[in-house]
């Protein structure tokens, strides 16, 4: 047992002097999310909201109804909306990817709406039969914003629609608009009752609410909820490399020979070359989980102690897969080949390089073969559920020390080999 | 009894026989040299008894116990100090003493003193708290010597300690070789240094091919009645060397002049030296040849070895 403290202390100290190596582990993962977090536009930003759809206007009509159109749009926060004068310098600019749609109000739009008759408003062969076309209205996107342009035609149809209505049946009916507005009238009335009603049982609704956990989920930190464990996951298997080249090198150096020709016994020579790096990978998944949250705002979940048996037991199975592929590979050339291989693969099938959730069915399945995605179910239900399943984390858990003691055994083997 | 026994040690991978009915003793105080080229079972047969391998067959006992029985107990006992610098280069000196001196189950103020006076043995006290990166070559050799002999073993394994060092490193690692075995520490010394197994070892042990070929005392190996004469003769042709046939042995020819030797051991029953030599002189005369010098070549290890193991190059 003391023989596995002196090893352990004897690795602690050279992985020490080696900050370059300890900098770089802590580090990279660091950068990694930061360039990931800019990416999806959260970085450092608790004000700041999700990504809005771009979209730039030209009005060629510039009266009333067209006018009325974009202040509706403009009170919409999902669209971020600016106008320009002319159709070549709207598509120009969307063409340098400053916007992902344009939307082009015709000269003839006022007047198109003036030529509609009461019976064109639900005729479905009538003159809105092609909705913005039949206004003199076009919608035009980049290929990659092919499906926000169908949002933005089917919203701005609607707001036309909603803001010629009302004057279409006033011209063509008085008495049918008189009604509709009464009626219309009626309804706000009775709306702002029960929002009344609403209000004074909301507080005690509040009241409850209040009682259960909030969320971890917010808007300023979902992507980090998420990008912060998967990535914090891929590089703790990073260790495998770290140990396997330290095997290595004391390989090469000849005083693992010497190790053994002490009277140390196998296990606790082991043991003690295993320990250094599961300090160095627990303190790394901390490291990386405070940092998520100083500077990302990431929340650590409604139960933060159930983080660590994760964290342990994620560590766990990635010395346990360090031991493997350090007594399993002769040179560091097959260290970087094997471990780079294995640790990248397996981060691409378990989910760390892109949500789980966005996988398909079967890879999620085949991910399982991986502690990585085990390690991320839990991070999971921990981080992003307002109500985890401890049941689960408590499986995961089980299932990465299955890993671990399976790659410890094979590596335990091995080293027996080694010569 | 022996400190060190080995009987008929056997050891193959495979098809390979590394190590065939290999036997041999070190006593109490004793330096026993091993020799042989690259490949010849010398490493195997210490790895065997430093627990790096198992063996397949034979006896290996230690102070009285089979190596098997306690392996942990005969571990304390014994010390390797193998080719390779198997120290820490980014520890210091003194870290390296102490984590292998912890392994040995020393601690405290009785580490310290060990490692203290491990590093004055090897004159590295100054050096103490350099990392050993920073050290020389000999400065290394001389860390992995005081590594291999820290916990004071009764039995000391030294593969090549003096490999790559400049001659004061070297004197004062043979020195401290010498110093254990005066100490009463048994000694396995292997090395391609002739020279070095000659000036300190009584007895040695030439490996070849999984076998030894040759096991006892150097004095009565290097049997100096065995030396044989070189004659040097002016007026050397081709017909001469017929002449003379078998009875010399041709060695360095430069125009008319050619160096013969006489092997002092010979084939031919009933024929003496002097005899062989009234012979040759006589041949060389007739053939109006004469003799310029004439002096008895010394039978050494080297020669022995390259008898015993032949010249030709090994993998």
């Amino acid at each position: 047992m003391q023989d596995a403290w002196y090893i352990t202390l004897k690795d602690l100290r050279l992985l020490w002097r080696d900050q370059r190596t300890l900098a770089i582990l802590l580090l990279l993962p660091l950068i990694f999310i930061t360039i990931l977090g800019t990416s999806t536009g959260q970085l450092f930003s608790t004000k700041q909201k999700a990504q809005r759809i771009k979209v730039g206007v030209v009005d060629y009509d510039q009266k009333e109804f067209s006018q009325l159109i974009l202040s509706e749009v403009e009170k919409l926060g999902a669209l971020d909306i600016q106008e320009f004068e002319d159709i070549v310098a709207a598509r120009k600019r969307m063409e340098q990817g400053d916007f992902d749609v344009t939307v082009f109000i015709g000269p003839e739009y006022t007047e198109r709406i003036n030529n509609l008759r009461l019976g064109d408003l639900l005729a479905r062969k009538g003159r809105l039969k092609d909705e913005l076309d039949s206004l003199d209205v076009k919608v035009e996107s980049s290929a990659y914003f092919a499906n926000a342009k169908q949002v933005v035609e089917k919203l701005i149809f609607g707001f036309a629609y909603k803001s010629f209505v009302p004057a279409i049946m006033k011209r063509d009916s008085q008495k049918l608009a008189m009604s509709l507005i009464r009626a219309a009238n009626k309804i706000d009335r009775e709306a702002e009752e029960a929002e009344q009603m609403a209000q004074e049982a909301g507080q005690e609704l509040t009241e409850i609410a209040a009682q259960g956990p909030a969320s971890p989920l917010t808007e300023q930190n979902f992507v980090y909820q998420i990008i912060v464990p998967s990535y914090t996951v891929m590089f703790v298997f990073f260790i495998v490399l770290l140990m396997a080249r330290s095997m290595i090198e004391e390989r090469d150096l000849g005083t693992l020979a010497r190790l053994r020709m002490s009277p140390a016994s196998e296990a606790w020579t082991i043991v003690g070359k295993t320990i250094p790096f599961l300090i160095v990978s627990i303190v790394q998944t901390m490291l990386l989980f405070i940092a998520g949250k100083l500077f990302f705002a990431m929340s650590w979940g409604v139960k933060p102690w159930f983080l660590l048996p994760v964290i342990v037991c994620t560590s766990m199975s990635a010395v346990g897969l360090g031991l493997l592929v350090a007594t399993t590979a002769r040179t560091d050339a097959q260290v970087s080949a094997y471990g780079n291989f294995l640790v990248l693969t397996m981060a691409g099938l378990s989910g760390c390089l892109m949500p789980r959730a966005w996988q398909p069915e079967l890879m999620q399945k085949i991910g399982l073969v991986t502690p990585h995605a085990w390690s991320l179910i839990a991070y999971d239900q921990l981080l992003t559920k307002q109500y985890p399943e401890i049941d689960q984390v408590a499986r995961c858990c089980g299932m990465l020390l299955v890993f671990a003691a399976i790659f410890f055994s094979v590596g335990w083997w091995r080293f027996k080999s080694l010569r | 009894m022996s400190l060190l026994q080995v009987r008929n040690l056997h050891k193959r991978y495979g098809d390979f026989v590394a190590l065939h009915d290999v036997s041999f003793e070190v006593d109490r105080g004793e330096i026993l040299g091993f020799l042989g080229p690259n490949g010849a079972g010398k490493t195997t047969a210490m790895m065997i008894l430093a627990g790096l391998k198992t063996k397949d067959g034979g006896e290996v006992i230690i102070d009285g116990k089979h190596l098997e029985e306690d392996p942990v107990h005969l571990k304390r006992l014994m010390g390797v100090v193998p080719q390779e610098l198997a120290i820490y280069p980014d520890l210091t000196g003194e870290e390296n003493l102490g984590f292998f001196g912890s392994l040995y189950g020393y601690s405290g103020a009785d580490l310290k003193r060990r490692v203290a006076e491990g590093l004055a043995r090897v004159g590295l006290s100054e050096f103490a708290t350099q990392y050993v990166r920073a050290y020389s070559g000999g400065m290394k050799r001389r860390l992995n010597f005081a590594v291999g002999v820290l916990h004071e073993p009764q039995l000391v394994i030294l593969d090549e300690p003096t490999v790559g060092v400049d001659p004061q490193s070297r004197s004062h690692l043979l020195d401290c070789v010498r110093d254990l075995a005066e100490k009463g520490v048994g000694i396995i010394y292997c090395s391609h240094y002739m020279e070095e197994i000659e000036a300190m070892c009584r007895r040695v042990a030439i490996f070849d091919h999984g076998k030894i070929l040759a096991y006892g005392p150097l004095d009565e190996l290097l049997d100096r009645n065995r030396s044989d004469l070189e004659l040097q003769v002016q007026g050397w042709t081709p017909a001469m060397a017929e002449r003379l046939g078998e009875r010399v042995t041709v060695g360095d020819v430069r125009g008319d002049s050619a160096v013969v030797t006489i092997s002092r051991v010979d084939g031919s029953a009933g024929t003496n030296l002097t005899q062989r030599l009234s012979e040759v002189i006589a041949l060389v005369q007739a053939g109006a040849g004469q003799l310029s010098q004439i002096h008895t070549k010394e039978y050494t290890l080297e020669r022995m070895f390259l008898e015993k193991t032949g010249r030709r190059l090994r993998d």
